[in-house]
């Protein structure tokens, strides 16, 4: 569909090229000047102002799940599994004397979710209602219950951003009790994929993948025995040396309202 | 005016919901229709005002989501006045593809088929529209 040609104006034109390329200069230079000062503050009262209406918003469509009986007692199973196997395990280690039980101190922060990126069911990230004036900082695991949520990925005055196990640019170090196989858990959009287990290492379905720990010497990172979710299917190729499994998510991250990060004291 | 009110109204709107009720890029279509339709400086001032609020409330980098806006509609400015054609084809394709570059680095929903489908239709529609409006 063509439409007839206006009569060039060359002033009206110029203006309007020289209007374009100034506002393009001008977010250049914001893009550039992103972690001064003044635009984190701007950006802190920015983030006060719109965190409530958000967080409103947010809970009209993403209302808490009212979970069946079943759905719960299945959980409270789950949970009850993953205790039993570290007790045993940690038992067995006082017996011989040789492991040692670390001890972490370690705070907990509440904040609401105001936001997140990614497919709604499956969301690959998340925007918290926390951030540097709550102390929070890159790499703290979130939690909700006893499930993993995520790790802080970016900080902000009063907003941070969470990408869950789900994410592509999430990695842990994970294990399954039952067993005692260790691998690295990776996101991979709709799942995750429990990688680098050794082939020698028994995984079976069902079972369920709980993070071994990696706490660095400041004291921030992801502590032990947080349930990350269940092995769907497993990928095991006798010629390499190592095994992979799906895992699935326990809990519903799409119903999520209020999560809880783990800060150093 | 009333065309001007409602994308105003839509841009307001979509600092709130967008990715908070659902992850569709629905400020950036709004601002490229706004600006196309409306050359005025306030209007421009607004865009870009409210395009780095968005990008501050979704932990984007900030200033992209005006970058973005600007350089699209710069694009097909310069080609309908340089190459004297108002080929509607033209506008679509570089308003889809600003779109889809923008949906992806942003980390939007991209159920593309879907999307695809669904913003051709309205960018053709709402261009149908503005022509028939302005030359009314």
């Amino acid at each position: 569909m063509r439409i007839p040609q206006e009569a060039p104006n060359r002033f009206t034109k110029r203006k309007v090229i020289i209007l374009l390329v100034t506002f393009i200069l001008l977010s250049l230079i914001v893009y550039l000047y992103a972690q001064s000062p003044i635009a984190k503050n701007l950006q802190g009262v920015v983030q006060g102002v719109f965190s409530k209406p958000k967080e409103f918003i947010y809970s009209l469509r993403h209302s808490e799940e009212k979970e069946s009986d079943i759905k719960k007692e299945n959980k409270k199973l789950s949970e009850k599994l993953v205790n039993y196997e570290l007790m045993k395990r940690e038992n067995d280690a006082l017996k011989s004397q040789f492991d040692i039980s670390s001890d972490y101190s370690q705070g907990l922060v509440g904040a609401k979710i105001v936001g997140f990126l990614g497919e709604r069911a499956l969301p690959t990230a998340f925007v918290i209602n926390a951030g540097e004036d709550q102390k929070i900082q890159k790499g703290m695991p979130v939690i909700s219950d006893k499930y993993l949520v995520g790790k802080i990925e970016k900080v902000s005055k009063k907003y941070s951003v969470v990408i869950t196990p789900l994410n592509p640019n999430f990695s842990t170090l994970a294990k399954l009790p039952e067993t005692g196989a260790q691998g690295i858990l990776v996101g991979s959009e709709e799942f995750m994929v429990f990688d680098r287990v050794v082939i020698t290492d028994n995984l079976e379905e069902g079972g369920i993948i709980v993070t071994k720990g990696e706490v660095k010497e400041n004291g921030i990172g992801i502590l032990p025995d947080i349930i990350i979710g269940k092995i769907k299917s497993i990928s095991k190729n006798e010629t390499s040396p190592f095994q992979s499994a799906q895992v699935l998510p326990i809990i519903n991250y799409s119903r999520l309202l209020t999560v809880f990060i783990i800060t150093t004291p | 005016m009333k065309l001007t009110s409602t994308l105003l109204l839509a841009m307001f709107f979509s600092l709130f919901f967008e990715t908070t009720f659902f992850s569709f890029p629905l400020f950036f279509i709004v601002s490229l229709l706004l600006i196309y339709t409306k050359r005025d400086l306030i209007f421009y001032i607004a865009i870009f005002v409210m395009g780095i609020s968005l990008d501050m409330m979704r932990m984007s980098p900030l200033g992209v989501t005006p970058l973005c806006i600007f350089a699209s509609y710069l694009l097909l400015y310069v080609y309908e006045k340089y190459f004297g054609s108002k080929d509607i084809i033209v506008a679509i394709f570089i308003a889809f593809f600003s779109w889809f570059l923008y949906s992806y680095f942003l980390h939007y929903s991209l159920h593309l088929f879907f999307s695809a489908i669904v913003i051709g239709l309205a960018c053709w529609g709402a261009y149908a529209f503005i022509l028939r409006h302005r030359f009314a």
